[in-house]
């Protein structure tokens, strides 16, 4: 017969040591020596990087993304596409850490502010993300469109303004979007420069502790907490959208 | 001589188009091949022709959507299919590319253009569609932009629409929307591109009786569309195209009754058969 009397406190034994352990683990990972700001201030950090870098990306993005798409259609702006075309090339074509090495170590070597290099590095890069899924929402709207914005006076210009590009990002909205979850999460190798993000705040803890498990555990909690929340906002926006035409 | 420069009453007016010797090529392929007509004010030519003849990029050449190749159009007296650089003696102007985008835009602006396939702006309510132009192009307020388009949307029946997006109604619906989201920008000549060949059967009839309306009205109007009572009924003159030319031309009675070409004969009885 078993002896549920025994087992039970066995079971409750082990929980409640398992429990003292996690509440060291806890209180020397976090709380001693106010460690938890380390993932606070880096928290917040990440948070500047990567909202600014969304922006110069969109900007840039947009930007090449109509240099380029009026390159295609009326062959104008030459020089100016194929300096977009470059861009796309190298960014696209070499790893982020290294752009970030070499726009910390070379091209910004003599600017001593580390988040304001991290935003244009990471800005730069996903500008070019961005600016070939605007391109492809442009192309993806039919060239109808254009032609009735065309024929009743509207510019070339204030056709893309009002008539193809609320269009086109609709179409790419989810695109968009994750590409501004992956610029969220590339944020994480800031600490190349020595800049204390979020996941460099895990790392110091880390190495101070010399646990790894509940730091890194922490980290990687807070930029789900993060990437779940920003998906729920967007899918709201995606619904609020259709509903609409 | 067709009556080119004369309406049905036979009253002579000055043309408000005119087309000189119209030539285009799409890389090796050359769709038209010299084409020249007057277009009076008031008048409503209807053109038709076998698929391929060059119907419709005769049509967006009016408006240039297509580039002509080669060849002149004037309107209301100007040259601009030189986007406003020939001057009044003949001679070509040097006008930057902005200068000429901004004397086409203002041409267009005075042309309206329906489409077969509607390209209403899905995005936008119908009120928004019709008033977008004006705004933006006429600079008019937005409360009288709101204003003119509820009455031109009341002479085609449709003001309950106006909240609507273009995915809500039907093609019929859209095409009468389409057409007054033209006129709300009061042109001078109305183009239409085959503006009941995407509609169900039943829906053509609403769209012709728009269009018979303006006809009424003496809007000048250029249409290219195989109904043929449509074109006996409203239209002053009948194009008939083949190759790129015009083949053809006449009152519809001339043409449809006693044509003069075998390809014309031919065409007429291929359309009759239905």
């Amino acid at each position: 017969m078993i002896d549920f009397q025994n087992t039970f406190i066995g079971i409750w034994a082990w929980l409640a040591e398992r429990w003292d352990t996690f509440h060291t683990a806890f209180y020397l990972n976090f709380i001693k020596n106010d460690r938890w700001q380390y993932l606070w201030r880096g928290l917040g950090v990440t948070l500047e990087v990567a909202f600014f870098a969304v922006l110069l990306g969109a900007v840039l993005g947009f930007t090449v993304a109509i240099i380029r798409s009026t390159h295609d259609k009326h062959g104008r702006f030459g020089l100016l596409n194929f300096v977009c075309r470059v861009y796309l090339t190298v960014v696209r074509g070499t790893p982020m850490v290294v752009q970030l090495l070499i726009s910390y170590f070379v091209i910004f070597a003599s600017v001593n502010n580390k988040v304001l290099v991290a935003i244009v590095a990471f800005g730069v890069n996903s500008g070019a993300y961005v600016a070939e899924i605007i391109r492809s929402g442009i192309s993806s709207i039919d060239r109808g469109q254009m032609e009735a914005g065309r024929s009743l006076g509207l510019s070339y210009w204030q056709t893309l303004r009002y008539i193809i590009l609320p269009q086109a990002v609709k179409n790419v909205l989810p695109a968009l979007g994750n590409e501004f979850i992956v610029l969220l999460k590339e944020t994480s190798v800031a600490g190349y420069i020595a800049l204390q993000d979020l996941t460099k705040g895990g790392d110091i803890i880390r190495s101070q502790t010399y646990s790894a498990f509940l730091p890194y555990f922490a980290v990687a909690a807070v930029y789900l907490v993060m990437v779940m929340t920003f998906t729920w906002l967007l899918g709201k926006l995606e619904r609020r959208l259709q509903t609409d035409a | 001589m067709h009556s080119d420069a004369e309406n049905k009453s036979g009253r002579a007016v000055s043309p408000i188009l005119e087309v000189e010797d119209l030539k285009k090529r799409f890389g090796r392929l050359n769709v038209l091949n010299g084409i020249s007509t007057k277009i009076a004010h008031g008048e409503v030519v209807v053109m038709i022709g076998p698929s391929g003849s060059g119907k419709s990029t005769f049509l967006r050449c009016m408006n240039l959507l297509e580039r002509p190749t080669s060849g002149r159009i004037w309107f209301g007296g100007e040259e601009i299919s030189s986007g406003g650089a020939m001057s009044s003696d003949g001679s070509l102007q040097r006008l930057s590319h902005a200068r000429r985008e901004e004397n086409v835009n203002r041409y267009r602006s005075e042309i309206g253009m329906v489409f077969q396939h509607f390209n209403l702006f899905p995005h936008m309510t119908v009120l928004d569609n019709i008033t977008l132009a004006p705004r933006k192009v006429l600079g008019m307020p937005a409360e009288e932009a709101e204003k003119r388009a509820m009455e031109l949307l009341a002479r085609v029946g449709l003001t309950d629409k106006a909240g609507n997006y273009p995915s809500q109604i039907s093609g019929g619906q859209k095409q009468r929307i389409a057409i007054v989201r033209s006129l709300a920008m009061k042109p001078k000549v109305m183009l239409f591109d085959e503006p009941t060949s995407a509609l169900d059967p039943e829906m053509v009839g609403e769209v012709l009786s728009v269009m018979k309306a303006l006809a009424a009205e003496h809007m000048t109007m250029v249409v290219v569309t195989h109904e043929m009572r449509f074109a006996a009924e409203v239209a002053d003159r009948v194009l008939f195209l083949d190759g790129g030319v015009i083949l053809e031309e006449g009152t519809p009675s001339e043409l449809f009754n006693n044509p003069k070409h075998d390809r014309t004969r031919e065409f007429l009885n291929k359309v009759g058969e239905d």
